[in-house]
Order: C-alpha cells, then structure tokens, then sequence
C-alpha cells in the first residue's frame, strides 16, 4: 500500500502534466485551424505509426544498426587504448592531448571528408558515430585507470605482481564506474552521431535509409505528422540505448559502488 | 617451505658466545628526498625474531619511511637493510604491509579481499578456501565473509585488512598506524586481539603509532624518534608479561611504562 502511495505521488503530476499537455496542443491546432503540415495534432501524429509501421520500423533498424555498431566499436576500442595508457605513460602523455582535441572536431565538418573516403554508406555513418562516442570513453577510462589510490599500487607491488595483473585486477575494476560513465555519454552520442551521420553520408536509395534520412526526406515532401513520429522514435531509440547501459552499469556496480547503493 | 641460508650460519662474537644473526639488521641507514631534505640520519638497529617493535615520535621523524624502506617500496640513499639474511626486495614473500587506511577493494567480498594476496602469489582456489575460512575465524568475521566492505564499520574493515596481511604467512608484518582512525574502544579491543594472534602465529612486527599507551600495550620494545632528521632517540624495553590482557592496563608497572615512553617522547622532541 505504502509503494503503490509512493509510487502515484511520484508520478501522478509528471502524468497529469503530460496529458494537459497534449490536450492544450491538440485544441490550439482546433481552434487556430492550423494547417497539419506546420504543426500537427497528436492524433495526427499518432495515426502515422499504424499507417507507416514499415517504412519506420526498417528506418529504425537501419539506425539502430549503425548506432549500435558505432557504440559497441568505440567501447571496443576506446577501452583497449585506456588500457594501452594506463601501462605506458609515455604513450598516453603523447597522445591524450590528441584524443581531447578530437573532441572538440565537430563531426559534422568533417563528414563530407569521410564521404570522399569510405563513400555514402552504413558503414560511413557507423565510422561517424564512432568518431563521436570514442572520446568520451577514452577520457574517463584513463582517468579511472590512472587515478588508483597509491596504498593500493602498493599492495599489489608487495606481492611482487606483474603490470599486467595489477591492470586486470587492480585498474580495470577500480575504473569500472568511469567505464560506465563514458559509456554512457557514448550512448546519447551514438544514436546522435547515426542520425547526423545518415543526413549527410546515408544511402540515398528510398527504403535503405535511415531514420536521419527519412527525416530529411519527410522535411522535402513536408509530411510534417511523418516527421514528427521520426523525432519520437528516435527519442525512444536514445532511451533504448541510455536503459541499456544503466542496466549493465547496475548488474556490474550494485552491490559495491555508492552510486547505486546510495540509491537503494 | 622457505629456504634459508643466513639464519643456520653462526657468527662467533669476541667474548667466544655464538650467537644467531638478528632477524632484521638495520645499519647506518640514510634516506633523503629530491628537495635535499633529510629523513633519516644514519639510523641503525637490530631486531630478533618474534619480537614486536613500535616506532613513535613527532611528525616528520620518519616512522612510515622506516616501515616503507623494511618493506622495499622505498629505498635508501646509503646504508643496509637485511631481513631473514636477505635484501628486503626478496623479502617481500615473507613480508606483509598493513596500511593506515584499510584498503580493500570495494568490488570484492571480504572472504574475497582477504583471499587477494594468496590469489596474487598463484595459490589455488581448494588450497586457498581453509587458509581463508581459518583467517575469517581467528579475526572474528566468520559471519561477514560474504559482505562488501561498504557494509563493514571501520574497525571491521581493519580487521579484514589484518587477515589479508596473515593471509601469506608473513614472518614479517609492517603496521603504519593501523589503528589511527579507530575509536579507543576498537582500538583497545583490536590490540588485545593482535596480541592474542601473535600468540598463535610467530611473526616479528614493526608498529607504528602515535598512541603511547597503544606503543607500550602491544610492544617487547619502543623506539622512541627524533626528527628533522629522524633518528633513533631511545630504545626502550618493555618488560611486561608475554601474555597482556585488558586488566594490564590498570596495572601500575604498565602504567609506570607508559609514564617513562612519554617523557622520553617528550624529551626527544624538546631537545
């Protein structure tokens, strides 16, 4: 009884809001007599998904494809080069300034570049997701690799321990919560970078593109409620991405890190 | 298990006694940092096995550089150090450091942090389970092996960090205020137990602490300190029963002790 109270007092106002919300709109587009194309009404939006279900779903795939890709190879990698930094300090004072500096590159200039190079394709935006989600994870794995408390080190170097061994069983777990932090950066950043990335690198072929591409297209034919059910799709696409790594990040972490068990 | 060559040598001394090398040999040790400032200035001792030694003095006489130089993580400028007849870098296997802070690992259980040292030198898993099941009892947290340090109170912690470190069966134990953070309640109670342990097993200890009483409960010896730069002021024996219990605290002998490691405390650091 007392979960079910505290349950309807934590959302019963965000609900009501919602709702008012979409009421308010709904009637202004009425009353105004506001063409469908400029702004359509959330009925209007809401009979795309039945009507288009195809065309969105493999748009939504195609997407999904890309991010995914994107975000699982910049884990990859991004992890592998902490690691790399973390045993060999010469190594990462040479080369993190470059991997904060490519940061700062927006993506988006230099796509067409990319374009010339690997030319219009999956495979085109997926690199583009990459190049956004890398950073990020490199920076705060490093940092939980490198920033081990020295009583620690040298409780490993006691018992004679190998770099090696140190990095798997002292490092590596130590800097699980900044692996989860990164990651999930990359997570918003990846469904972002397939998005940006297919506007300009997508296929261009109608049906092969993805929801990026479908939004520009639906801009071009002004199919406005069409448009309107991409942004919320891709929004649920951010949130797939964003629940999927807080799970991993609360199996990995909860019994140990007070991340999550301040929130128990 | 251990071979050694150095204690089955017997060295003659002039008056034609023989008598057993030292245990840990320190001589004529000098230690200094980049900024030119010196730590320890020609600092020697010698300590027999089994005996228990608490290092005490004002802030910067260099008690913690002692325990990190006897351990290896720090080396000297000049001077020697042997311990057991060897380098302190391969003595190492039979020494175990126990830290100010408890340092466990978050991530890992207690049954598991206290496992991390056997685990590290490559003993397995069947061969390491009674080991960690025996060390779990005789610190009195048999209950708690399956808890994460963060559910453990401080003094608890401290007795998980004292497992791990017996966990190698150090002949050796080097403590750098292990019980600086505690109540004196958990305190008293953990030296008791300490004590209690070290009836059990056969290791020599060096302790820091800044607790006089603490120093002269727990010790066969004090060395009082000097700094700037550290030095060994005075050597103090402490000439109590073998067997300590908690009633030794009122006693007026220990009470006597107590008095005299505080004025040369306080003398050594006046002069």
């Amino acid at each position: 009884m007392n979960k079910l109270q505290a349950f309807r007092r934590k959302y019963q106002l965000p609900v009501i809001i919602f709702i008012g919300f979409l009421s308010l709109w709904h009637f202004i587009i009425r009353l105004g007599n506001l063409p469908p194309y400029l702004l359509p009404s959330p009925l209007d939006i809401l009979k795309v998904f039945p009507d288009r279900a195809a065309e969105l779903l493999s748009a939504f795939f195609i997407t999904a494809q890309e991010a995914l890709g994107g975000f699982i190879l910049s884990g990859a990698v991004g992890i592998a080069i902490s690691l790399l930094f973390a045993v060999a300090p010469t190594v990462r004072r040479s080369l993190l300034p470059y991997v904060v500096l490519l940061q700062t590159i927006p993506v988006v200039a230099i796509s067409p570049l990319l374009i010339l190079w690997l030319g219009n394709s999956m495979l085109t935006v997926l690199f583009i997701a990459f190049l956004i989600c890398v950073p990020p994870i490199i920076a705060n794995v490093t940092q939980g690799l490198i920033s081990v408390e020295q009583n620690l080190l040298d409780l490993f170097r006691m018992s004679n321990t190998s770099t090696y061994t140190t990095l798997f069983k002292l490092r590596l777990p130590h800097a699980l919560p900044n692996i989860f932090v990164g990651l999930r950066i990359a997570s918003g950043a990846a469904v972002i970078g397939a998005l940006v990335g297919e506007t300009f690198a997508g296929s261009t072929s109608v049906g092969h593109g993805g929801l990026g591409y479908a939004s520009i297209y639906a801009l071009s034919q002004l199919q406005t409620p069409y448009l309107f059910a991409i942004v919320l799709i891709s929004s649920l696409m951010g949130l797939l991405f964003f629940f999927a790594v807080s799970t991993a990040e609360w199996l990995f972490l909860r019994h140990w890190h007070e991340s999550i068990t301040s929130e128990q | 298990m251990h071979l050694n060559l150095a204690t089955s040598q017997i060295i003659p001394i002039e008056s034609g006694r023989v008598q057993q090398p030292s245990f840990v040999s320190v001589k004529r040790l000098n230690k200094g940092f980049g900024n030119g400032r010196r730590v320890l200035n020609e600092l020697s001792f010698d300590v027999q096995s089994g005996e228990f030694v608490s290092l005490i003095g004002p802030s910067g006489c260099g008690k913690s550089t002692i325990l990190r130089l006897l351990s290896g993580l720090m080396t000297s400028c000049s001077g020697s150090i042997t311990i057991d007849g060897m380098t302190t870098q391969n003595a190492r296997e039979i020494t175990s450091f126990v830290f100010q802070d408890a340092t466990l690992l978050p991530w890992r259980t207690v049954e598991k942090n206290v496992a991390l040292t056997l685990e590290l030198e490559g003993i397995s898993l069947p061969r390491r389970s009674p080991k960690i099941k025996e060390l779990l009892t005789l610190v009195g947290l048999q209950d708690a092996a399956d808890l994460y340090p963060r559910q453990l109170s401080g003094g608890m912690k401290m007795r998980v960090s004292i497992a791990r470190a017996l966990a190698s069966s150090p002949k050796l134990l080097l403590m750098d205020e292990p019980f600086g953070a505690l109540d004196e309640m958990t305190r008293n109670r953990l030296n008791e137990e300490l004590l209690r342990i070290k009836q059990q097993q056969k290791w020599t200890a060096f302790f820091v602490t800044h607790s006089v009483a603490e120093a002269v409960f727990l010790s066969n010896r004090v060395f009082v300190l000097q700094a700037n730069p550290g030095r060994l002021a005075y050597d103090i024996p402490i000439d109590l029963p073998d067997v300590r219990t908690a009633e030794l605290r009122s006693s007026p002998h220990y009470l006597k002790l107590v008095g005299e490691v505080s004025a040369a405390l306080h003398k050594a650091h006046t002069t």
